[in-house]
């Protein structure tokens, strides 16, 4: 794992901003961290880099914990936030100037290639750059020393479509064996980017998987029996948001496979099934069943 | 170069685009008083006060440029170790603050026609308490996130440490009475030195610790601490300390005191130059005795304050009373009281010019003793366990040829600009009506005592001369 926290949580105060966080990042995965504003994703990110030291819990990033990362392990972590404050009275090309001795393996060519594909004037200043060049000209910053990780805060956020598509493609194109964690609060910025989701709200992490097998094993079920049985049914905790009127069951499936799995199971469970009736969900409607599933268990 | 240097040099560069402005106008600054001829005291005052205030602006800015204090700075998430970005700040002030402050002190003395070893010294000594304060400084810079916030804490620390000082009963009278003994610099040292392991223990914490609430905690602790170490030096701490760094008196010592002369637009300037001072020896103006024939009353309406004090003949330290005089020209007690009782808790301090003996029990005992053939009236006063204490007071001597006379403005001081073993001072006297000066020199803790005659210019330097 690139990254793997355990119970990690973050107090200010008396309000939990991050609490219990498990959170299991693979290599050459690109993780989306989605949730409200507010709801822990940044805390959650600066602990990772050891810009705050945990409550309680720990976070490993390459194997050592983020509380011990030294000035050389940066060498291999690049980082975007629209919450950063850069030296903005430098101009575009004087920033890179800056950063390049700090890194290694910087990229010139990578550096130049980037600025020219993403419009970046190289002599004004970072504080007369719009909000999406700013955002371009840090993310060619954390790509041009080819970082093994890149952690990305919201950096999609206030970009109108075109500069987001840019940003995006600029990712897609140069961070092909880097590990990405990218929090968002839009869901449908990263459909299509991440292959890994994880959900959180209120500094909890709701749920945290792979999006193929999201949505390869989600799916909206409705059954309906022949008649009431009168009987109890004993629902599994695979079936989520269940609403049982009268003949009609409807559930989310979180373990589908097929079918017949599904009828085995719906015997298993009690019912038998006279029309059933399965629909594939899109991430956004999996991440709605998931979140409000999750919110329902922590409310008990 | 190592990854080390390269990332210093890299931060510097940064720093320096981003605040050349500041950098420019602070050498610029610097220069102007290099060059500044020394009776342009306003201007000089008012080009100082600029200094001081582009320097606070620089070294405010340059560390919250990258200050370790909030979550959002750059520098934060790039391989850069804390101490080195703590390093690369006080080295880039080194460079943009104290060469040029280097630079203009030493061009400064050498203008004053000291040589070049000297005036290197001199410098450095400058360069030393500067570099003190600017710590302080940048520990105050690393613990906000803002210009704004920087400069509200400062504010408010010097209002606490004015309000402090200003107050009529408190530590810092300790410190400021004894400038009229030489002893300002024990005190002042301390807390200096209390300011700047508190300051260097604070940025420790802050940049590598990353502890801003702790190491707020540490900078409010020692601002504490500095209101309360004079506490820690009483007189006797000082006489130890101040006897503790002079060579015993058994030594061979000697020192010799030159002096020149020349005329300014303030009047006519002397620089005393002391030589073959041994190491901790605190050498102090004793008195100028202007001596001239046809101005004396004149003289004597506008240098009023010319008391004297000598040298303490037995081990001892000396006390200047430098504020006894009044209308009818007797002494004042209540002002002596208030001296004396620096060296011991009782007030009973009296005097008297008919060589009786006063005292009280446990209190201070003063013997007078009028010197008719100098027209002084030497009081020695002796506080039971202590050292003995002599006080001078001249006598009023309208007929006199000879008038003594100390200006106002050097009541008893350690000399500026210590270096080496020489020292040096700039000397401006009312030469109205003089024809020479005799200048007398003292050490504080072994008495030793040496004059030097000054000539004075034939006819008026055309300078101002103080009047009443």
């Amino acid at each position: 794992m690139i990254i793997e926290t355990e119970g990690l949580t973050r107090h200010f105060g008396r309000k939990a901003a991050v609490q219990d966080v498990n959170l299991k990042v693979p290599e050459g995965a690109a993780m989306a961290l989605v949730g409200a504003n507010g709801a822990g994703k940044t805390t959650l990110m600066r602990m990772l880099l050891n810009i705050l030291r945990p409550t309680q819990g720990s976070a490993h990033i390459f194997g050592k914990q983020s509380v011990e990362l030294k000035a050389r392990d940066f060498q291999r972590i690049g980082y975007v936030s629209e919450n950063m404050e850069l030296p903005v009275r430098l101009s575009v090309a004087s920033y890179y100037d800056y950063l390049r001795p700090f890194y290694p393996d910087w990229d010139e060519d990578l550096e130049r290639q980037m600025r020219r594909e993403f419009d970046l004037p190289r002599k004004r200043r970072i504080n007369r750059l719009s909000h999406g060049m700013r955002v371009k000209t840090m993310l060619a910053s954390a790509l041009a020393f080819r970082p093994p990780l890149l952690i990305l805060d919201e950096p999609l956020g206030g970009l109108d479509p075109a500069i987001r598509d840019d940003v995006l493609e600029g990712l897609i194109d140069r961070a092909t064996d880097t590990t990405i964690l990218i929090s968002t609060h839009e869901l449908s910025d990263i459909e299509g980017f991440a292959t890994h989701v994880a959900f959180m709200e209120h500094g909890v992490l709701l749920f945290a998987d792979e999006i193929d097998r999201l949505t390869e094993r989600i799916r909206e079920v409705r059954a309906v029996t022949p008649a009431p049985s009168g009987r109890t049914v004993d629902m599994p905790r695979s079936w989520l948001a269940p609403n049982h009127k009268g003949r009609t069951l409807e559930f989310i499936d979180q373990e589908f496979t097929n079918e017949a799995d599904l009828r085995e199971r719906l015997a298993a469970a009690g019912l038998s099934v006279e029309q059933l009736e399965v629909r594939p969900l899109s991430l956004r409607e999996t991440a709605v069943a998931l979140m409000r599933a999750r919110g329902k268990e922590n409310d008990q | 170069m190592t990854p080390f240097l390269i990332t210093i040099r890299s931060i510097i560069a940064k720093d320096f685009r981003l605040l050349w402005p500041i950098v420019i106008l602070s050498a610029a600054l610097f220069a102007i008083t290099a060059f500044l001829r020394a009776e342009y005291m306003f201007l000089r005052i008012i080009v100082e006060q600029m200094i001081n205030l582009a320097s606070a602006l620089l070294i405010v800015s340059v560390v919250q440029i990258d200050t370790p204090a909030g979550l959002s700075r750059d520098w934060l998430t790039r391989p850069i170790a804390p101490s080195t970005m703590l390093l690369a700040k006080l080295l880039f002030l080194f460079v943009t603050l104290m060469v040029p402050s280097f630079a203009s002190h030493t061009i400064q003395v050498l203008r004053a026609g000291l040589p070049l070893e000297e005036a290197l010294f001199a410098a450095s000594t400058t360069l030393t308490s500067a570099m003190f304060i600017s710590v302080f400084l940048v520990a105050v810079a690393a613990l906000t996130t803002s210009l704004l916030q920087s400069a509200g804490v400062m504010i408010a620390l010097a209002l606490v440490f004015l309000g402090f000082t200003a107050m009529p009963i408190g530590p810092m009278r300790r410190v400021m009475e004894g400038s009229s003994i030489g002893s300002t610099w024990v005190p002042v040292y301390g807390i200096t030195l209390v300011a700047f392991l508190g300051s260097l223990t604070t940025l420790l914490v802050q940049y590598v610790g990353r502890r801003t609430t702790i190491s707020r905690t540490i900078l409010g602790g020692t601002l504490l601490l500095v209101m309360v170490t004079p506490l820690a030096f009483g007189w006797k701490t000082v006489f130890a300390i101040q006897s503790a760094v002079a060579p015993s008196q058994s030594e061979n010592i000697a020192f010799d005191l030159i002096a020149k002369g020349e005329c300014s637009r303030s009047g006519f300037e002397t620089v005393l130059e002391v030589k073959g001072l041994p190491d901790g020896w605190l050498p102090m103006i004793d008195r100028i005795q202007l001596e001239h024939v046809d101005a004396e009353g004149e003289f004597r309406e506008v240098m009023p304050e010319n008391r004297l004090a000598r040298p303490s003949k037995a081990d001892g330290t000396k006390w200047a009373v430098t504020h006894l005089w009044d209308e009818e020209d007797d002494a004042d007690e209540s002002n002596l009281r208030l001296l004396l009782t620096l060296l011991a808790p009782d007030e009973s301090a009296r005097i008297a010019l008919d060589g009786e003996k006063h005292g009280r029990p446990g209190g201070i005992t003063c013997t007078s003793n009028p010197d008719e053939t100098g027209k002084l009236t030497v009081l020695a006063c002796v506080v039971p366990g202590a050292q003995p204490a002599y006080v001078t007071a001249q006598l009023d001597v309208p007929d006199s040829d000879i008038v003594s006379s100390r200006p106002p403005d050097y009541a008893p001081h350690i000399l500026r600009n210590a270096f080496d073993n020489n020292h040096n001072l700039l000397l401006p006297l009312p030469a109205e009506g003089a024809n020479s000066a005799t200048v007398t020199l003292f050490e504080a803790v072994t008495h030793l005592e040496r004059e030097v005659e000054v000539e004075m210019p034939e006819s008026s330097c055309g300078g101002s001369t103080p009047t009443e």
